[in-house]
């Protein structure tokens, strides 16, 4: 199979994905958003290959069972780990669809999950792991750039300098620290503590993140509308002259969020007379 | 089968399946499949392969007296190479028979095993009871012998009757109750308080420890007991009890949606079910014109929404006149020199639409559609320009910043009530599937001559409505905190509470399903005889109620006019029992926090960091099942997740080839 038949192999499978997805799931991506999913896979094919084609094992499920928690819950943790590369050395690899930089600049906070996994991983295996890391799709703007100007020799050399390959180191402090953590939570789950994070929280930035939590999470979470933090974050922002209830029904999102779910659900929507009723 | 019964109902049900069946094979598209055929095409694609005998070394199966016909056939054909079978049941909780389940596999599991493999078996009996207090488990074994099970040609029972059930417990103290012999109002009244009683002393640690088990929830009784529960105080939850759109929260969001898209107008047909569908919506706007009287924001949200639907309305017959002066035609391409300013300047247009008409997002999609050489047409555009924003999963987003349904999160997010937060969440299953089988974006065409209506309402809802079932059923978590469970007795299968109360010791028999007549002569086998069936599984199904109970069973004793319980309650609470008013509550152990045994699974990413990010969120969308609306970004990592796991199938296939 030569290099673009595979391509052409991601497309049809992207698209076969994609359809039973939208279907499934009952909304469209915009047609930006399904573009760019679509290439971080091409770019994944062309930046990786050398991990893609020598993928030993992917989906490992991970379990660690017999865990206890600080209130004597017994509990097991599960993952999932996309890639194990075996050949002179065994690597661990989990891709994720966020940002090269932004994961780059905040390893901590990636380290805390392979850790954990590489922990269970060793333990089932008995067998040490040479390397872990992270491969993150999304690309940086250089790259959307490129490809809005339909250069493709600008891409092409745009795509040679972007690493998505990140390495994580291992910790074994990292890793008990982190199940003791995991433990706490599952107390929490058990013992019903569901409260929202305070307002404090809400307007304080993500660490790494430009956003405020209330933008980046609240503002995609359908559950807004009846959260009590949300609400009194609303209640105290620098206000407009709109009543509360006002802005809360405004809260459909920027023109272009709206625009963008109208347009592509549409495209996907069956008329009223093809409907069978 | 055609041709070889003499029956002409039966006869005409084979020539509708034929058709069904035959309808099941398109032209095109998928194949289709007929589900109740796929273990027979599982069995045949068994029988064409040369190894499945081979596969698995060793073969078992828990529950084994709820498997059918079919299925014993897959299972000695798989274990046929090794012969290395274990089985475990209990034929006394056999309840399946109503999805073709024979308990026989079961009983005569020794005997078949000689007839397919020419071996004996040897039995290794779990006759220790880990559940119950003694006299639970002395109750229901006495229970089940009270019914004969010899088989006729005196050979032999259709049960397995060695058992020999024993308590682990030693505690002897009073654990099955009666009430008083009285009318069904005094019986209810009795229990209520007993209930309450058990509560209000911590003899549970949750209202949702009590279960009222029935055989089944369409009954008088289960009115009856629920008045006399809310009575003193108690809320119950029985989702089943009645139809689920029928609840509390239903009637509330769907009357919200009755005032703002227009009830539907009643039609020409008689019949109970769209009589009482009808009742039900007009109940639904009842509900919903006290609570806009009582909420000046939400009677205020309703106007603007039915504004901006008849806008949209307007907007686009506005539209379609332009197109009709113009001559043009709604399929053709969208030419947009020539049609975005006489559809802007029409007279009466809304700002809103107008926008749209000349947003820079519409160019932008316009012109990559004509390079990618499927230009839109002009319906698409029109339809672009007066839908609304918000598809029905929105909308009951949006409906959850007031008040009425505001306090249903606060509810659960305390712990104080989950029954509504339960309710809530399969309110938005519900509306996700109509998101997904018709439509998300609501067009003004759509909404036009009542199209909306008759889809949503009196396609969609009505078809719940005639479906009757609630679909609420979560495995690991099943009884919304403070409330008390009602269940058919068959819900309860497999689980146990801590007190039981069996509802209605009644269950008439009617003789066999019609279905196991029809059946019979196809069935050349040693089975329960057809007058006795129905006795038999009424047997099973008491004897699972009873088999629930951990520390405490209570039994109503219904007496009076036209009151009558099942044989064998009849007899055995005509003897010595103690009454509910002999009984002292404070015999009665503790009930432990309902802990499992078996330890949970959390996964890192979907519990611990998406609990670690919001608690609220983890509880609705995970705990509660709520489905999103816009979750774009999850969709995308799906997506690209899922594709690039493909790509390394496909390159690991391709590597193992060259």
């Amino acid at each position: 199979m030569k290099e673009s038949e595979i391509e052409a192999e991601i497309r049809r499978m992207f698209e076969e994905n994609y359809e039973l997805m939208r279907l499934e799931g009952g909304h469209a991506l915009s047609a930006d958003v399904k573009e760019a999913a679509l290439n971080q896979v091409l770019f994944y094919w062309r930046k990786m290959r050398d991990v893609a084609e020598n993928v030993t094992d992917t989906e490992v499920k991970l379990n660690l069972p017999e865990q206890i928690t600080p209130q004597g819950r017994k509990y097991g943790i599960e993952g999932v780990v996309d890639i194990i590369r075996e050949d002179e050395r065994t690597v661990m690899y989990d891709i994720k669809t966020h940002d090269s930089d932004y994961v780059r600049a905040n390893t901590a906070e990636y380290e805390k999950q392979l850790n954990v996994y590489a922990h269970i991983w060793q333990g089932l295996r008995g067998q040490e792991l040479d390397q872990t890391a992270i491969i993150a799709t999304s690309y940086p703007s250089s790259i959307r750039n490129a490809i809005a100007d339909k250069d493709e020799k600008h891409l092409v050399k745009k795509l040679e300098s972007w690493n998505p390959l990140i390495d994580i180191p291992f910790n074994q402090e990292n890793v008990e620290e982190t199940i003791q953590e995991f433990g706490e939570i599952v107390d929490s789950i058990e013992s019903r503590k569901f409260a929202p994070p305070s307002v404090k929280r809400l307007k304080s930035a993500l660490p790494g993140k430009k956003y405020t939590f209330a933008v980046q999470v609240c503002r995609n979470c359908d559950a807004r509308f009846s959260c009590s933090a949300y609400r009194n974050n609303v209640r105290t922002s620098a206000s407009k002259a709109d009543s509360l209830l006002k802005r809360y029904i405004k809260d459909l999102g920027s023109d272009l969020e709206r625009e963008n779910w109208r347009f592509s659900n549409l495209e996907v929507t069956p008329s009223p007379e093809d409907l069978e009723v | 089968m055609r041709g070889t019964v003499d029956d002409e109902v039966l006869n005409s049900l084979i020539n509708m399946y034929d058709f069904y069946k035959s309808s099941l094979n398109p032209q095109q598209g998928l194949p289709q499949t007929d589900f109740s055929l796929v273990q027979q095409q599982a069995l045949n694609a068994l029988n064409a392969s040369d190894n499945s005998e081979q596969v698995f070394k060793h073969i078992i199966i828990d529950e084994y007296q709820d498997t059918n016909t079919i299925q014993e056939k897959l299972i000695f054909k798989l274990a046929a190479g090794h012969t290395n079978i274990c089985v475990v049941g209990d034929d006394d909780q056999a309840l399946y028979r109503f999805r073709g389940a024979t308990v026989e596999n079961f009983v005569e599991f020794p005997q078949r095993t000689q007839q397919y493999f020419g071996c004996n078996v040897e039995e290794i009996p779990l006759n220790i009871n880990y559940r119950s207090r003694q006299q639970i488990v002395s109750f229901y074994n006495d229970f089940i012998i009270r019914c004969n099970w010899k088989k006729a040609s005196g050979k032999g029972f259709y049960r397995i009757t060695n058992k020999n059930i024993q308590a682990h417990s030693q505690d002897t103290k009073t654990s099955v109750v009666a009430s008083t012999p009285a009318n069904p109002d005094i019986v209810c009244a009795e229990i209520a308080d007993v209930v309450r009683e058990l509560i209000d002393t911590n003899k549970v640690q949750d209202p949702n420890q009590i279960a009222f088990l029935y055989p089944s929830l369409k009954s008088k009784q289960v009115e009856r007991m629920i008045g006399a529960l809310e009575g003193v105080g108690l809320r119950v939850y029985a989702p089943r009890a009645r139809r689920f759109l029928e609840v509390d929260e239903a009637i509330a969001v769907f009357g919200i949606y009755l005032k703002i898209f227009g009830k539907p107008v009643r039609g020409d047909f008689s019949g109970t079910d769209y009589r009482d569908f009808h009742r039900w919506m007009d109940e639904c706007i009842n509900v919903a014109n006290t609570l806009i009287r009582e909420d000046n924001a939400l009677a205020k949200y309703v106007k603007e929404r039915q504004e901006e639907i008849k806008t949209a309305i307007s907007d686009y017959k506005i539209l379609l006149k332009v197109v009709q002066q113009n001559k043009w035609d709604l399929n053709q391409p969208y030419d947009i020199n020539q049609m975005k300013r006489p559809l802007c300047d029409a007279k009466g247009l809304s700002d809103a639409s107008k926008k749209t008409l000349v947003t820079t997002y519409l160019e932008r999609v316009i012109n990559k559609q004509i390079e990618e050489g499927t230009p839109l047409n002009l319906k698409y555009v029109i339809n672009a320009a007066t839908s609304v924003d918000w598809s029905v999963l929105d909308l009951f987003y949006r409906l959850c910043i007031f008040e009425h349904f505001k306090n249903m999160f606060d509810a659960a997010e305390t712990g104080a009530d989950e029954g509504p937060i339960c309710n809530m969440g399969l309110i938005t299953q519900y509306l996700a599937r109509f998101t997904d089988e018709y439509v998300s974006v609501i067009t003004a065409q759509f909404l036009s001559d009542d199209k909306f209506q008759v889809t949503f309402f009196m396609g969609f809802l009505y078809s719940l409505f005639r479906l009757g079932e609630s679909e609420y059923e979560d495995a690991n978590d099943p009884f919304p905190k403070g409330r008390i469970p009602f269940l058919t007795v068959h819900q309860s299968k497999g689980l146990e509470f801590p007190v039981v109360v069996l509802g209605n010791p009644r269950k008439d028999d009617k003789g066999p399903q019609r279905v196991e007549e029809i059946v019979r002569p196809f069935i050349n086998r040693d089975s329960e005889p057809l007058e006795r069936m129905s006795e038999f599984d009424i047997m099973r199904m008491f004897y699972v109620a009873l088999s629930r109970a951990k520390n405490l069973l209570v039994i109503p004793h219904y007496k009076g006019r036209g009151q009558k319980i099942s044989e064998p309650f009849k007899t055995i609470l005509s003897g010595e029992v103690t009454r509910i008013p002999d009984f002292d509550v404070n015999t009665l152990p503790k009930a432990k926090e309902d802990v499992d045994d078996l330890p949970k699974n959390y996964s890192y990413t979907s519990d611990y960091l998406l609990y670690q990010r919001c608690p609220r969120q983890y509880m609705i969308f995970r705990k509660y099942g709520f489905v999103a609306s816009r979750s774009q970004t999850m969709f995308f990592g799906t997506v690209v997740h899922q594709t690039i796991e493909d790509l390394h199938h496909l390159l690991m296939s391709r590597s193992q080839k060259s």
